[in-house]
């Protein structure tokens, strides 16, 4: 079977699209789960603080418009380039290769430090720019002594990041203009930034420091209205799209094949108790009472993955009963009781090998849906916030706006991830058309 | 008869079993006591402006404003566990007692849920049942005409079409037709139903209007007409491939004939549910719609209601008023069946 399958899908072109676009993003997908954070959601993506030092609505640095505008580097160091140790004390130090844009000067320079934390003597913060060997400083700090009544470790910068504007005063604007200047008539294309640490103690750390040239556009998809990356987005969104879509199709699937093939299969009050609850969840509409459920319950990816299965199972159930029934009729499986066969033997060995086809058509095909019905849901505000999703990030640029104002990558980007996600599926299970319906391949 | 009287029964007894899952749901996740503590303060900031007319002594009003309280949470059954309010509240629903909205209000500035929902739909009618034209006509004649040449070129075109718009989120197609249409050519309006100050004179104000209305019902109209058009081609498939339908051809028949007489007809049931059940589905799909090009039907209302501060009340009498609808057009297309198939008939 998985042959035909695959032999199906690989006859035709769009149906070896689907397969390789579906393929490249389970690779994706694998890739972000295990080089993201796990607690991505909460700790940085919506967490202000994380982007504060990104430019808001920035265009894509590729877009011919933002030809003339500088491009916005944010550069992250988590370990140091070098570490020298004297005495008791060491020092750290961060070197960061900051590009250097042809045609026009960052905005501005600046370099943030976080969570710094020292035993007795404060750390000294000096910040340079190294010119053939040379250093050019621009900036020192001694970072605020023990308040009294202070315990060491003393922690400085843990919620809110030290931020210096290295560029603020004209003097210092315009050393650093006339530094780059003569490095471009040089032709270089970056220079380097170096930000000291000098530490008392050993055991002194820090968490993070970042050199930041501002610029007016930003990386491949642009950033929204609070600093955040959307390319950033869209990755971590990936996997979470995927879980949604397969979890929701493939549970959906198998409640509906079990529930259906054992509605025909035991017949009697069985039969007529799954009619009903099929009845009543058909008679209402999907939409309005997923929303009422996901709002009473509160916006939590569990409970929309288990309400979307709850309501995605009975088409597939309303269709195979009567297939069953039909194969019920064919004689084999009165031989198969009369052989005293166990009834979940019959169903398992018997009945379901003969819809499998059917079966996996219908979950690749129920998973778009379930990955557009929670863009939607995302898209009323109904997302589970500590999660990044499409829908979601679409839904922040509908409230603030985005559509008027014209920050186009924004609205695209997101939406053709979802697109391209369900659209491959989508993709093979129309491909597997002809394998499920035998009348169409003399077509 | 006795089928429609069945049929009856059935639905009117899931209807009851919905609303009860309801209140259920609202009363376990305590929304249902938050509501009616809303209520009761709001009652209660009036009686106490009365109270602080004649007693002077604070000590004595806050007992006073207290006891109304008391009287106040028994009256509404606060001063018991909500499962106890049940049966009450699940029969002011069926009774249509749709209760108060918290902070939203109608037009004319009513806060009875009520007004409210009743004034916002005709506004979802009037993009609704446009597009529902659009789409019966257009899918109708594009499905069938699918049906008769299976596997050529334009035939697997209209399939891939079909199947992009099961995977292509109609609402973003509408947030992209408001940047390329209403912001980049701006040549239609980016949302709303009325230009403001809105045009005086009856034809200009309905010019106004249809002017606001183009592009909402073009993607409502996008939604539905894939699916539906593939599901007629699914459904005619087989009757063009039976005997008679060669026969027909044979005989020398034009085509058009042929697929209005032999092809359709034979499938008119499956086809006019299928039919009548994407309208009811575009209920559903009309709240992202309207959302978005910011139309004040009642699918706005419910994303309105849902946001910022929720309006619990006005949520709950907006699922039920979506559930009545779905389940009464559910039920007039169960009744047509039986009407027009003779096999069911029977």
């Amino acid at each position: 079977m998985v042959k035909g399958i695959m032999r199906t899908i690989f006859s035709s072109f769009l149906g070896k699209v689907g397969f390789f676009l579906l393929l490249a993003f389970g690779i994706a997908a694998v890739v972000v789960t295990v080089v993201f954070p796990p607690d991505f959601g909460q700790r940085i993506w919506n967490n202000p603080v994380y982007w504060a030092d990104y430019p808001k609505t920035a265009i894509p640095s590729w877009w011919p418009e933002a030809g003339g505008k500088a491009q916005h580097q944010v550069l992250i160091a988590t370990t140091p380039t070098n570490m020298t140790e004297e005495g008791a004390g060491k020092t750290l130090e961060y070197r960061f290769a900051v590009g250097i844009s042809s045609q026009s000067d960052p905005k501005f320079l600046s370099f943030s430090i976080s969570h710094l934390q020292f035993q007795d003597v404060s750390p000294v913060i000096a910040v340079l720019i190294e010119q053939d060997g040379q250093f050019l400083p621009l900036y020192s700090y001694v970072v605020p002594d023990r308040f009294s009544g202070e315990k060491s470790p003393i922690s400085r910068y843990a919620t809110e990041p030290f931020r210096v504007q290295l560029t603020s005063d004209y003097q210092a604007e315009g050393m650093v203009k006339e530094l780059l200047s003569g490095l471009r008539n040089r032709g270089q294309d970056r220079f380097t930034a170096v930000v000291r640490l000098n530490f008392a103690s050993r055991e002194d750390s820090v968490e993070e420091v970042r050199f930041i040239a501002g610029g007016e556009s930003f990386g491949w998809l642009g950033t929204d209205d609070l600093g955040r990356d959307v390319a950033t987005g869209i990755l971590a969104g990936l996997p979470i799209e995927l879980l949604i879509g397969f979890v929701v199709a493939f549970s959906a699937t198998a409640l509906g094949a079990v529930i259906g093939t054992a509605s025909a299969y035991f017949g009697g009050w069985v039969d007529l108790i799954t009619q009903r609850v099929i009845d009543v969840l058909t008679m209402v509409p999907t939409l309005p009472i997923v929303m009422f459920l996901v709002f009473a319950f509160g916006a939590n990816l569990a409970y929309i993955i288990l309400f979307l299965i709850v309501f995605g199972w009975t088409g597939l159930a309303i269709q195979i009963r009567p297939w069953i029934m039909q194969i019920q009729a064919e004689g084999f499986i009165t031989m198969a009781k009369a052989r005293g066969l166990s009834d979940k033997r019959i169903i398992v060995r018997h009945l379901l090998p003969q819809t499998l086809p059917f079966l996996f058509v219908t979950f690749t095909f129920s998973i778009p849906g379930a990955i557009l019905s929670e863009a939607g849901l995302s898209f009323l505000g109904l997302g589970d916030p500590s999660v990044p999703t499409w829908g979601q990030m679409l839904q922040q640029g509908f409230r603030t706006g985005a559509i008027y104002l014209g920050y186009w990558w924004w609205i695209l980007a997101p939406g053709l991830a979802i697109v391209l996600t369900s659209l491959a599926p989508a993709l093979i299970a129309q491909s597997l058309e002809p394998y499920t319906e035998p009348r169409l391949r003399r077509g | 008869m006795r089928k429609v009287l069945l049929k009856v029964i059935s639905y009117v007894i899931a209807f009851v079993f919905l609303l009860l899952s309801l209140q259920i749901v609202f009363g376990a996740t305590g929304f249902s006591d938050k509501i009616l503590e809303s209520v009761v303060n709001e009652q209660l900031r009036g009686t106490r402006q009365v109270l602080a007319q004649t007693i002077r002594d604070p000590d004595e009003l806050e007992k006073a404003v207290e006891a109304a309280k008391e009287d106040l949470d028994s009256l509404y059954g606060l001063d018991k566990p909500w499962y106890t309010r049940l049966p009450q509240s699940t029969l002011r629903v069926i009774t249509f007692d749709l209760g108060e909205a918290r902070t939203l209000r109608s037009f004319s500035g009513s806060n009875a849920v009520s007004d409210i929902v009743l004034e916002r739909l005709p506004n979802t009618l009037i993009m609704m049942l446009p597009s529902f034209f659009l789409v019966a006509v257009f899918g109708l004649s594009i499905g069938v005409w699918a049906a008769t040449h299976v596997g050529g070129r334009i035939d697997r075109l209209l399939s891939f079409f079909a199947v992009s718009s099961n995977a292509i989120p109609a609402w973003w197609i509408s947030m992209l037709a408001i940047v390329v249409f209403g912001v980049v050519l701006n040549i239609l309006p980016t949302g709303g139903m009325y230009s403001a100050p809105p045009p005086v004179g009856d034809i200009s104000r309905f010019l106004d209007l249809a002017k606001h209305a183009i592009l909402p019902i073009m993607s409502l109209t996008l939604v539905s007409i894939g699916p539906y058009m593939y599901a007629i081609r699914a459904m005619t498939i087989r009757t063009a491939q039976q005997p008679f339908v060669a026969y027909a051809r044979a005989r020398g028949f034009s085509e058009s004939r042929i697929r209005w007489r032999y092809i359709l007809l034979p499938a008119a049931p499956p086809i006019s549910t299928s039919l009548v059940l994407g309208l009811v589905g575009s209920f559903s799909g009309a709240i992202l719609t309207e959302t978005i090009f910011n139309w004040q039907g009642m699918g706005r209302l419910y994303y309105d209601a849902l946001s910022g501060t929720p309006d619990e009340g006005l949520v709950v009498a907006l699922t039920v008023i979506y559930a009545l609808m779905f389940m009464v057009s559910r039920f007039v297309l169960d009744v047509l069946y039986i009407r027009l198939d003779p096999r069911v008939r029977r």
